[in-house]
Parts: C-alpha cells; sequence; structure tokens
C-alpha cells in the first residue's frame, strides 16, 4: 500500500518518501513548573532542551543521558512527552481559566492535561472516550500531571447523554487513520476502504461536536491523517451542513487543500492547517478551528 | 492503614470529612461546585476533580495528595539523597542509615512522606529487619511506570 498511498500524495500535489522521521518532544506542564525551570533542572542533569518556536510550552529533545520517560521529572508530573504537532491543536483552541471546554475523544489524554493547565485548573474540563483501555492512561495522566477540573467518562461521545450541557470549546482529536511517521508499520496496515470508514464516523463525531457547542463556542477538528477524506473533505461537510464560521489558523504547516484530486472545495478551508512531515519535520497532521454561529 | 484518614493521622496530619467524597470503586475524589455542574451520568465517571487515593490492602495516596501534603506544616517526613531516592521510586524500602534527616520520631509503627529535592516521592511505615529500622514502602511514584506496563 505504499505506493499507493504516496501516489496519493503526490495527486495532491505533494512528494513524499515515506520514510520522513519526526524528533522527541516534550510539554512542560504550567500547573507545575515553569519553561525556565524545567530547563534548568533537566539541563543540570545533562539533558539539552531546545523551543519550539511555534508552541508556547514546547521543547525538541537534542539529547539526554537519561530516559526522559523514566526520570524524577517525568514521575512528577512536570512535562509531558508529546509530539510537536500533537501540542499544536489545544493551542488552537486556547481554551481560558473558568470555562467549560469538552475533549470529545480523549484518551490517552496528552491533550487534556495541556487543556488543564491553558485553564490553570480552573473552570471544567470533560473528558470523554470510549475506550476502557485507554483510559487507564488518561487517569495516569491527569493524577501525574496534577489535573483537578476534569471529569473523565467512559462512553461513545456520540451516544452519550449531556443532560443539555454545552461548552464554549470543543475540542475534537478524532480516531483517525493516522500516518506513517508516527507508525513505522503504518502502510501494512491501511487500505483506502480504512480511510472511508473513518471519514464516516468523523462525521458523526462532528455533527455531535456542534450541537454539544455554545452560540459563539469554538470547535478545533483534528487528525494526524494525512488523507483528504478525513480531514478537508470532512471540514466542507461540516460547513455545508452547519453554521460555522471557519477561522484562520497562524503557525506552521502548509494552508489545507482547497482542491481534492481534481474537485474544487470552498475556498476558507485554506484556513485549516495540514503537516507535510517534510516540511513541519513533525508527523502529519491536520487542524481546523470554527466558531459556532 | 486502610482509609485515607488512617493515613491522614499517620502522617500526622489532620482527617477530612470522607463522607463528603466522591467514590468511584475503591479510589477518592472531591468535586468542587463548579465541576460538579457537568455531573453526568455517574456510573460511566471514570475521574473526577481532585484524586485524593485509592485504597488496596493499604491506602495509596495519589501524588495529587502528596504533593499537597508535602507543603503542610508539621507532618512526618524523612529527606534522603538521589540514590536513595531513585531506589525508593522503583519500589524498594529506605535503610535508617540513609535517612539524611527525619522530621518525627523515626520509630516502629510510624509513617513517614519521603522527600527528595523539595518532592514527595512517596511514603512509607517504619519498621525493624533484621535488627534495625526500615522504612517499608507502600507507595511511591514509580508506581506510574508500572501500572502502564
Amino acid at each position: 500500500m505504499k505506493r499507493v498511498f504516496l501516489e496519493r500524495y503526490s495527486g495532491l500535489g505533494h512528494s513524499l518518501t515515506g520514510n520522513e522521521k519526526t524528533r522527541q518532544a516534550l510539554r512542560v506542564n504550567t500547573l507545575k513548573t515553569t519553561n525556565e525551570e524545567l530547563v534548568a533542572r533537566l539541563g543540570s542533569r545533562g539533558a539539552r532542551l531546545s523551543r519550539i518556536g511555534w508552541l508556547r510550552n514546547g521543547f525538541h529533545v537534542e539529547e539526554s543521558p537519561f530516559s526522559l520517560g523514566a526520570s524524577f521529572e517525568y514521575l512528577l508530573g512536570l512535562y509531558s512527552i508529546q509530539e510537536a504537532a500533537a501540542q499544536f491543536p489545544v493551542e488552537v483552541l486556547d481554551p481560558h481559566p473558568g470555562e467549560a471546554v469538552l475533549d470529545m475523544c480523549a484518551a490517552p489524554g496528552g491533550k487534556t492535561t495541556q487543556i488543564a493547565a491553558a485553564m490553570t485548573n480552573a473552570g471544567a474540563v470533560v473528558a470523554v472516550d470510549v475506550s476502557r483501555e485507554r483510559l487507564y492512561a488518561l487517569e495516569n495522566n491527569l493524577e501525574r500531571c496534577g489535573v483537578t477540573n476534569c471529569l473523565a467518562y467512559w462512553e461513545d461521545a456520540n451516544a452519550m447523554d449531556f443532560k443539555g450541557k454545552q461548552f464554549d470549546r470543543v475540542l475534537l482529536d478524532a480516531p483517525c487513520s493516522g500516518n506513517y511517521v508516527a507508525d513505522r508499520s503504518w502502510f501494512s496496515k491501511r487500505t483506502l476502504k480504512d480511510v472511508g470508514l473513518n471519514a464516516e464516523r468523523q462525521r458523526e463525531l462532528l455533527g455531535t461536536a456542534v450541537k454539544l457547542l455554545k452560540q459563539g463556542g469554538v470547535l478545533v477538528y483534528t487528525t494526524c491523517s494525512l488523507e483528504p477524506e478525513e480531514d478537508e473533505l470532512n471540514v466542507q461537510w461540516l460547513l455545508d451542513n452547519n453554521d460555522l464560521k471557519l477561522e484562520g489558523i497562524e503557525g506552521p504547516g502548509s494552508p489545507a487543500l482547497t482542491e481534492v484530486f481534481g474537485n474544487a472545495l470552498r475556498g476558507e478551508i485554506a484556513r485549516c492547517r495540514r503537516f507535510w512531515p517534510d516540511e513541519t519535520g513533525t508527523q502529519g497532521f491536520f487542524v481546523a478551528r470554527a466558531v459556532k454561529r | 492503614m486502610r482509609s485515607l484518614n488512617e493515613f491522614l493521622e499517620a502522617v500526622g496530619d489532620k482527617h477530612i470529612y470522607e463522607e463528603e467524597l466522591l467514590k468511584i470503586n475503591t479510589k477518592r475524589f472531591s468535586v468542587g461546585e463548579e465541576l460538579g455542574n457537568f455531573m453526568l451520568d455517574k456510573r460511566q465517571l471514570v475521574y473526577a476533580g481532585r484524586y485524593l487515593g485509592k485504597t488496596r490492602r493499604e491506602f495509596l495516596p495519589s501524588s495529587i495528595l502528596l504533593e499537597e501534603l508535602s507543603r503542610v506544616e508539621g507532618l512526618n517526613r524523612i529527606h534522603v539523597d538521589a540514590e536513595t531516592a531513585w531506589l525508593f521510586v522503583c519500589g524498594r524500602d529506605i535503610f535508617e542509615e540513609n535517612v539524611r534527616s527525619a522530621e518525627g520520631e523515626f520509630a516502629d509503627g510510624n509513617a513517614f512522606l519521603v522527600m527528595f529535592g523539595g518532592s514527595c516521592l512517596g511514603y512509607g511505615v517504619v519498621e525493624p529487619f533484621e535488627g534495625r529500622l526500615i522504612l517499608r514502602n507502600v507507595f511511591d511514584l514509580g508506581d506510574f511506570l508500572r501500572r502502564e506496563r
């Protein structure tokens, strides 16, 4: 399938080798420390970090003489290991203290803890996930990072009874086909049929997300898929079926596609960001931000 | 120490009103009013607000509670060096001779928070072992790594 997918990317105007890599990155947990304190503390033990300019609290790991996934600082929750592109959607969501925020497909909780940190543990984060196994990891992350403003539920967000509650911001980090940068065996596991099935499921979740959003509320839709069916075509569907305004996103990556396999899409979709691995040095990613009118 | 309050008493802190806590299986949480407004179906709830700990054979405090306790004056604490601290988070007990300083009497049956560089790494109970005293490891932060295996 490698050839099939690479030809698709080429058809979208982007030549990839299929061997692009990302770099280890971490996010400073501002509930417990500051960027400066963590850099100094890890630096005193020989770990060298470099700031990722387009993230508030993101750093690349240049070198470390010890495992950053098993250090005192990690156990104390001073940081999380989180790939650079995966840190971007919550920055785009831009949650504030005192708000009500819904994280629809939350486990294993990297973005949930990032939301709580941006809110300084004030307000409410409702985290939902359908997988009990992955929720164990979310619970551990919430505890380790010192999150105290989160309610986590084991349920399919599409089936859940929210009892009329609506949210200031909704993050839909949708289950997706993923990408080859984050998973070396990706090409041997994925088919175009998977892409279609995921896109269908994502549209159901998008419909639910809009219903749960207050008027004027912000929806961030994100995937780590490079497939336009799960990205731009879903945003086109979202705009065609809901009264939303797509907002521009500052940051890395490219404007999203407005022509997919010969079909023209709404021009405003270019306001979304697409992370091509060879351009950003990250895994593939897609981020859209919309406001409910 | 089977309960939260037995644990708090053992390290020298005041009891809290357990009836006001939310129970999810063996876990105990404290949920403020603002967050409580988003309480939906409790049967689907797996985590809520400020996590305090869980009861197994003994009460296992959360790292959130440990961090809070590390800032409370007058509790039982021992301070250790980096090597002992690392062995402790790997699940090992602490021999008395490896305790650099103790706040509280390091005597059989007493419970102590284990401190390294201003951070609380867990807690243990003093017990006799082969003619000397050890702090038996009851809970340490290395549990985060062990539970993810």
